[in-house]
């Protein structure tokens, strides 16, 4: 629901770059959405690709990569992913939170929540 | 000539130059960092919070009304009451007896970090010691913006069908305990409340679950003391 707030941001952050870089075109923006946040990277494609209409990013090329889970247990140290659980009726693998190592609940997500402009290129 | 931090690499025919440039700017970022900034806040004031997430009708206010009752004689409580619209919630919440500030999101559909920061900048944080944040009726936007509480309560009640965890499982990621409220419905609507909690503690083996019924208050004392206080 909140990927029209989001991709305003985005636009915005991407806008304001190119401005002060005194960007005649942008070519291309890069995105990095976590797979553990709840963005729908197709919606967000759809909603930025709206905000850059009209702007030097009109026809820039959009590059979406979803990040997976990494998670860090306070209990053990173990730093990786998550287990997952693959429930036919889910239709989707769901990640268990807990440390797949020790079992703790005591975790901390390192990567996998962001929604993050990772890189532009543009023409000046 | 204007100076650049991206990387120049190509210089094409048209005359311009293309540039690099590594933002790696996370938008859901600056919103947890404004959360860090609230959690500071509140623990130099020595004030606990808990968020309350919750789906449309779940029972959030009702859950926060029968803590209020239950605890007023214990803490000294504050709420603030996040909706779309209305002061309903806030007034119930006030004559329950904590203070209470209404921050009405217009047509947004989560409370963010600096929703809850502008709050409390209107609070008296020198006169509480707990503070219950309520969200606005969704479950799943919310998971996205941490507020810079210490504890997440989410209220799953029988009347919301059976699939709620198995559809909205990264929305109980973050909590520590989950009220499984309108028990007394379990024969009309046909779930057990068991069923939900075999798929609660699936998905997180340390999540805590209680069953409830926040209209009379059954179970509140227990969600109080799985909640610490």
């Amino acid at each position: 629901m909140h990927e029209v707030s989001i991709s305003h941001a985005i636009a915005d952050v991407v806008l304001k770059e190119s401005q002060k870089q005194e960007a005649k075109k942008i070519l291309l923006v890069e995105l990095e959405i976590g797979e553990l946040s709840l963005l729908n990277p197709e919606q967000v494609e759809f909603w930025v690709k709206l905000a850059f209409e009209k702007t030097p990013a009109s026809e820039a090329e959009l590059r979406i990569e979803k990040v997976k889970p990494e998670i860090h247990c306070v209990s053990c140290g173990y730093t990786g992913t998550l287990e997952v659980k693959d429930d036919p009726l889910a239709h989707f693998l769901i990640p268990v939170f807990q440390c797949p190592k020790c079992g703790s609940g005591e975790i901390t997500v390192k990567r996998g929540k962001e929604c993050r402009v990772k890189r532009i290129e543009i023409l000046t | 000539m204007l100076e650049r931090r991206g990387l120049k690499i190509i210089r094409p025919d048209e005359g311009g130059e293309i540039f690099d440039i590594e933002l790696d700017e996370d938008l859901l970022r600056r919103n947890q960092e404004l959360a860090k900034e609230n959690k500071k806040l509140l623990d130099s004031h020595k004030i606990l919070a808990i968020d309350i997430m919750g789906s449309v009708g779940s029972g959030k206010t009702s859950l926060v009304v029968q803590l209020v009752k239950y605890l007023k004689g214990k803490y000294h409580i504050a709420a603030l009451a996040g909706d779309t619209a209305t002061a309903i919630d806030a007034e119930r919440i006030k004559s329950a007896g904590a203070e209470v500030l209404e921050i009405n999101t217009g047509k947004e559909c989560h409370l963010d970090a600096n929703l809850v920061k502008k709050a409390l900048a209107e609070l008296d944080l020198n006169k509480i010691n707990l503070l219950f944040i309520e969200n606005v009726g969704n479950i799943i936007c919310p998971a996205d913006f941490p507020l810079g509480s210490h504890k997440r309560i989410v209220v799953l009640s029988l009347t919301e069908g059976p699939y709620v965890v198995l559809k909205h499982p990264f929305s109980f990621m973050d909590a520590n305990v989950v009220a499984i409220n309108k028990v007394d419905l379990s024969q009309a609507t046909g779930i057990a409340p068991a069923e939900f909690e075999k798929q609660l503690h699936e998905l997180k083996p340390s999540l805590k679950t209680v069953r409830t019924n926040c209209a009379t208050g059954e179970g509140i004392a227990e969600v109080a003391k799985t909640l610490g206080l």
